[in-house]
């Protein structure tokens, strides 16, 4: 799936990689390219400054390990970040759930709220 | 360490095959990022173990063909460093407005003190008349105020809660954090003229509000350039 397809999702799919727990900028690719089953194969170059946007606007905090190899950047969720993926996976259902009745094919996806 | 340094160290656990194509790669990365020589170090490390992680990761007997992969996958050296120039430029607006916005309100009570005290009366003159007699000997003052509180607002809106909050994008904020910081060093210079041309008595505050505005203008001004180059690269 090409990077412009996903232009305005990108943040909500990097904040949902992180959900789990602190991981390197490299991760975060390997990591959507498998739960997408390689749907979403993005272009390296486009996910740092991604997550670096996504760390500018304070919803991911970036700190660097020193581990027994090479010097790499880790991100993690912060609290904003939180907030801000539940919100878009709010928006998302809705988003997917009016595409789906609009477009009909019986296939949308069954979700209601938490709260 | 210059660019040169960095990415050999960075590259020195990669196939010496595959080296030439990633050193290649940091090394005009790095010749077009812009800010800090600490940022661009950092934003090198962090390519820098991506492409390894690729090149690990990537299958197949041959080195080189994975290391061209990987900066395929990459892309432009140019067009990664414009999207970093970009994420830059709303960090070093917001810091700058933010330094801008806090230094402010102290540096002008400051110069408040340091110029109204001397005059006749000054114990039993009121703070507003006090401010109203220094924006009427320095006009230029209040005008600079009316452009560079809101530039400074708007550049505190680069990053952080603000930029989740308002709409502004990072060319916006670099170029409020440009002009924010283009007009503290108009003030400074502005206020610092003021007290050498009239000839004012030297008081403690007047030599403390000289230096710390000689001290901010050198930084605003610095600041502005910075918010300019970067704008410029992204």
């Amino acid at each position: 799936m090409r990077a412009e397809t996903l232009k305005g999702h990108l943040d909500g799919l990097l904040l949902s990689m992180l959900e789990p727990g602190p991981i390197h900028g490299y991760a975060v690719i390997e990591l959507l390219r498998a739960r997408s089953n390689g749907a979403f194969d993005l272009p390296t170059g486009t996910v740092y400054p991604a997550l670096h946007r996504l760390e500018r606007g304070g919803l991911v905090r970036g700190s660097w390990s020193d581990g027994p190899g090479r010097r790499r950047r880790v991100y993690e969720l912060t609290a904003a970040g939180r907030a801000a993926l539940t919100e878009q996976r709010v928006s998302w259902w809705q988003f997917a759930g009016a595409v789906s009745t609009v477009m009909g094919g019986g296939g949308g996806p069954a979700w209601t709220p938490a709260s | 360490m210059d660019t040169r340094q960095l990415t050999d160290t960075l590259v020195a656990g990669v196939d010496p095959i595959a080296r030439p194509v990633v050193t290649g790669y940091l090394r005009d990365l790095g010749a077009d990022l812009p800010g800090s020589r600490r940022t661009r170090e950092a934003i090198l490390t962090e390519i820098a173990d991506g492409l390894i992680e690729q090149i690990t990761n990537t299958s197949g007997p041959d080195p080189a063909a994975a290391a061209d992969t990987a900066v395929h996958t990459f892309g432009n050296p140019r067009d990664l460093a414009a999207r970093f120039a970009r994420e830059l430029t709303g960090k070093t607006a917001h810091r700058t407005g933010f330094a801008l916005v806090g230094s402010g309100p102290l540096i002008g009570t400051l110069w408040l003190l340091a110029l109204t005290n001397g005059q006749p009366n000054a114990i039993t003159v009121a703070l507003p008349e006090r401010i109203a007699r220094m924006l009427t000997e320095l006009p230029l003052i209040p005008v600079l105020l009316l452009i560079i509180v809101p530039a400074a607002l708007l550049a505190v809106a680069g990053a952080g809660r603000a930029s989740r909050i308002l709409p502004v994008t990072t060319g916006t904020a670099g170029l409020a954090g440009l002009v924010a910081g283009t007009g503290c060093v108009i003030a400074d210079v502005t206020l610092i003229g003021h007290a050498v041309m009239t000839a004012l008595a030297w008081s403690p505050l007047l030599i403390a509000a000289v230096t710390i505005s000689t001290a901010r203008l050198s930084l605003a001004a610095a600041a502005a350039r910075r918010c300019a180059q970067l704008r410029a690269a992204g």
